[in-house]
């Protein structure tokens, strides 16, 4: 349970981030936009591990990339601490990273290939003035930090293209901690990992977050292990959040359809042979012109009238458990 | 490594003594007498004396020997005494007549490297930076037009506006020969009024090119996936461009200035000339016009040697910066 006393580090409000697409031909009138994240307000508390599920291509690394203005929102606005990123000017964001660092998904492509290991890690600590450039000190930390991702010391002076997947995803893990952020967005941090690499991984995740307090954004399209993870979980469609709430509750009782699907497409390992297998239909739908009212009516067998035509309420039906929806499930 | 080294070299042994027999027999094929390119005009002898002065050349230029037996002949003569045969147009031993005019060469090729990469490096950076903006477009069209100019046009343009119209430089030739050999002040000043407009043609002749392969290569680098990683830490934008984007950039733009550092050594047939700058390409051109069979065969050979190396070259160097490729 989420209290009253739990300071939101960042709150987004009615954030959209639409990428303009090239116009197909001379004579095309308007502009088509990809309407990736399409307002998305949310809060996460100071220490907690924020989970965002949801399909491949509905938002949830672009709504992570914009919470660290890698990506200018194209309207609402995004405070950190109580401040607002858009506000600040290239040097001040650029100070402001040292705090807020991102996993990325890829481990292969995001590390540049010319560095050693040492100088991707220890890079943005000497650009935050944290070490000296080629200290004794500097050298000692972060084989320091090397060490507590698992990466052995002689790794150093060693190239990313030498290494596995799983032991980039730990340079790539070891990069973004060692300049001590507050808060650190996993964008799909282990997805790219084979299993038993990913649980090792998260319970280094896990181990670190309680060592350094840090606050954590899990994008995932891995149920199981954003279950495992976190301490609220949102879940979103086509670059909304439809439902929101404590991790146990999310997943114990979910309210929106979407989340009851999803839920039940996790493999478990009983026999579930006599149960019935929902199948989502139909592909995601196009986020450069989505459905009209609840986006998920196209899909969802609940849908009636009222959701073709109005957007559903965002409404906390339980207490601090949020959902979207004119039909939510266990409230019927 | 050095096993690599040596295997690449041992390859290129049988390719060079391939190619030397295929320009051999493309100089047995070569239409004009070289024994009469020896001789002195028919008109100042009696056609008898002619005759036996004809004969005695015949023999000494091995003429009367098999086709096999004298590209043997010309082979070992030239891995033996470096001797590449005699030259009728300069009328000296080839070796001898090459020698100024491939220093004259160098010397306009350093310039024209030395200007082109001052200009295409900063330049292509810049574009792909600003990638798709005024600037960027603008430098392509007009990269693109000086491409586009022949480079007799372009030469003989820059000859009519800077030698003619504004009579500032010279429009061709060498600087007097009395200033060759001591390095002076007024030696230095002749040589750089002699060089300014060849350099200048060349110089934007090959920018195009280079500009462009600089500025792919960036934009490549930019849109890969460690800028953003780079980003993400908090970095500057200038360490982002120049550290992170660039040194991935160099590997492709490395091995071409590799390439174009060798291309010091062949000359620009049509520039030179048009120039009057007595350098290696202009060299190979009177060599063709006088049928200069001895020449022209030592002068693509040493072309094409320069070229196996210079492709040695950039692989080494394609293994030295990018550190995911081992040589073995």
């Amino acid at each position: 349970m989420m209290d009253d006393e739990k300071k939101a580090l960042f709150t987004l409000s009615d954030v959209k981030m639409h990428f303009p697409l090239k116009k197909s031909s001379f004579f095309q009138k308007e502009k088509l936009f990809v309407k990736a994240v399409d307002g998305v307000s949310i809060d996460i508390y100071e220490g907690e591990t924020f989970g965002l599920v949801g399909e491949s291509g509905c938002g949830k690394s672009t709504l992570g990339r914009v919470m660290l203005q890698l990506y200018k929102q194209t309207s609402g606005s995004v405070h950190y601490n109580g401040i607002d990123l858009s506000t600040l000017g290239k040097e001040e964001m650029r100070k402001l990273r040292r705090e807020m660092q991102i996993i990325f998904q890829d481990p292969y492509s995001s590390l540049n290939q010319r560095f050693t290991v040492g100088n991707i890690i220890s890079e943005a600590l000497v650009a935050h003035n944290m070490f000296r450039r080629g200290s004794k000190e500097l050298e000692e930390y972060t084989i320091d930090i090397m060490e507590k991702c698992g990466l052995q010391h002689y790794f150093l002076h060693r190239y990313p293209h030498q290494f596995s997947g799983g032991q980039r995803q730990r340079i790539g893990i070891a990069r973004a901690l060692a300049p001590q952020p507050k808060f650190v967005v996993c964008d799909e941090a282990v997805s790219a990992l084979d299993v038993s690499i990913q649980s090792q991984i998260i319970n280094l995740l896990m181990d670190l977050k309680d060592s350094s307090n840090l606050t954590y954004l899990f994008i995932s399209h891995d149920l199981s292990a954003v279950k495992f993870i976190s301490d609220r979980v949102a879940v979103m469609y086509l670059g909304n959040i439809v439902e929101l709430g404590d991790s146990d509750k999310i997943f114990a009782e979910p309210l929106h359809p979407y989340t009851n699907i999803l839920l039940e497409a996790i493999p478990t390992t009983e026999d579930d042979s006599n149960k019935e297998l929902q199948i989502i239909e139909g592909d995601i739908p196009s986020p450069i012109n989505p459905p009209s009212g609840c986006k998920f009516h196209t899909r969802c067998k609940y849908a009636s009238d009222i959701c073709k035509s109005e957007i559903p309420q965002w409404e906390e039906l339980h207490p601090s458990h949020w959902v979207a929806c004119h039909h939510p499930i266990s409230v019927a | 490594m050095v096993k690599y080294l040596l295997k690449r070299i041992l390859i290129l042994i049988p390719v060079i003594l391939a190619i030397s027999v295929l320009l051999f027999t493309i100089g047995k094929l070569m239409p004009g007498d070289p024994v009469r390119a020896m001789l002195p005009p028919t008109t100042a002898l009696r056609p008898e004396q002619y005759q036996l002065a004809y004969d005695a050349m015949y023999r000494r230029l091995g003429l009367d020997k098999g086709v096999v037996e004298q590209y043997f002949r010309w082979f070992g003569n030239l891995i033996r005494y470096r001797d590449l045969g005699y030259s009728s147009i300069a009328n000296r031993p080839v070796a001898d007549a090459i020698k100024e005019p491939l220093k004259n060469t160098l010397m306009l090729n350093v310039f024209v490297n030395f200007f082109y990469l001052l200009i295409a490096l900063p330049l292509g950076i810049k574009m792909a930076v600003k990638r798709g903006s005024i600037y960027d477009t603008g430098i392509q069209v007009a990269s693109i037009a000086t491409y586009s100019i022949p480079s007799f046009f372009m030469g003989l343009s820059l000859i009519y506006i800077f030698a003619i119209t504004f009579p500032l430089l010279p429009a061709g030739g060498m600087p007097n020969t009395f200033l060759l050999g001591a390095w002076t002040w007024d030696s230095f000043k002749a040589w750089a009024r002699h060089l300014t407009l060849p350099v200048a043609a060349l110089t934007l002749m090959s920018l195009a090119s280079a500009l462009r392969y600089v500025r792919n290569a960036m934009i490549d680098a930019l849109s890969q996936d460690y800028i953003r990683t780079a980003r993400s830490k908090g970095l500057g934008e200038k360490v982002v461009i120049y550290s992170h984007a660039l040194r991935n950039a160099m590997i492709p733009i490395s091995t071409v200035i590799v390439m174009t550092l060798f291309s010091l050594f062949a000359g620009a047939t049509v520039t030179e000339s048009i120039f009057a700058y007595n350098g290696i390409g202009r060299l190979l051109l009177r060599a063709v016009t006088g049928r200069d069979t001895a020449l022209i065969t030592s002068l693509t050979l040493f072309f094409a040697v320069i070229n196996i190396i210079a492709v040695l070259a950039a692989d080494i160097i394609y293994g030295l910066v990018d550190p995911r490729i081992k040589l073995e």
